[in-house]
């Protein structure tokens, strides 16, 4: 998968590059946050600027890691495009997830 | 590919997809779908694009070989748009869906798993048939030759 991450003193900021988060990407988008996460030990920036679409593989990978994330910090989720929110509300995540309307939010949020 | 263009917009159109039974072809065939019926930006008529995609990937990951049927045997997708009504036909050959299978996507009732459970219980899958029920108008079965068939029904002018 590809994304970019930069590493800040007390949380990573995520941001895949992939315009789809669908059945094809999931298990490895899976992987690489399971592997930044051990490697890390931070909290987590979800930015899905990049993410057009995404299907029900790739909301069960996103919260996988936002199980994954809990034991090390939060996870926030931010720039969150129309059909990503349309699905996080279908399946109610949208009550679990902290989403965000920007980066800045997130931020905010983490320094308090 | 048959489509009859109204004032410009398609007024009918009928597409017959032939799918290999690769999860890689699930993007493109729902990005073309979603260009084709010229869906726009409304998170809610988006939806059809979410539909094929949870559809194809349920066909390609679960499907059954029914001992004649090939790896390389395709998956095919028709899609039906008559103004506002949108059906969508799955087919693969295989064996026969069991009764509860077709009964998870037939059955009504729609049941998202629970996001009121503790934290490690939280689901990651079993999303996408509820995901597709809660879209959809009507959903049916059946078995025709060697072939299962999903029929689902989408009002788009009601998603509007």
């Amino acid at each position: 998968m590809n994304w970019e991450v930069e590493e800040k003193a007390a949380y990573v900021v995520l941001k895949p590059l992939e315009t789809r988060l669908d059945s094809a990407i999931a298990p490895r988008f899976r992987t690489d946050v399971t592997e930044l996460t051990e490697r890390t030990r931070k909290a987590l920036v979800l930015d899905l600027a990049n993410v057009e679409f995404m299907d029900s593989s790739g909301l069960g990978a996103v919260v996988g890691c936002y199980k994954l994330i809990q034991s090390v910090g939060e996870m926030h989720v931010c720039n969150v495009g129309p059909q990503v929110k349309d699905i996080f509300r279908l399946t109610h995540m949208d009550r679990i997830f902290d989403v965000n309307d920007s980066f800045d939010d997130c931020v905010e949020k983490l320094a308090a | 590919m048959e489509c009859v263009f109204g004032k410009g917009k398609v007024a009918c159109m009928k597409i017959r997809l032939s799918i290999e039974r690769d999860l890689q072809q699930v993007g493109p065939v729902g990005e073309c779908l979603k260009q084709l019926c010229n869906l726009g930006e409304h998170p809610e008529l988006s939806r059809v694009e979410l539909l094929v995609s949870e559809l194809l990937t349920n066909v390609i990951k679960h499907s059954e070989p029914d001992g004649n049927n090939q790896p390389e045997f395709p998956v095919g997708l028709t899609v039906i748009a008559d103004r506002d009504i949108l059906t969508l036909s799955v087919s693969e050959i295989g064996k026969p869906m069991s009764y509860d299978v077709v009964r998870r996507y037939t059955d009504t009732r729609i049941e998202m798993p629970s996001t009121d459970q503790d934290l490690p219980d939280l689901p990651e899958s079993g999303w996408g048939v509820q995901l597709i029920k809660s879209i959809c108008n009507d959903i049916s079965y059946e078995r025709l030759d060697d072939s299962n068939v999903l029929h689902l029904c989408f009002d788009l002018k009601e998603a509007a």
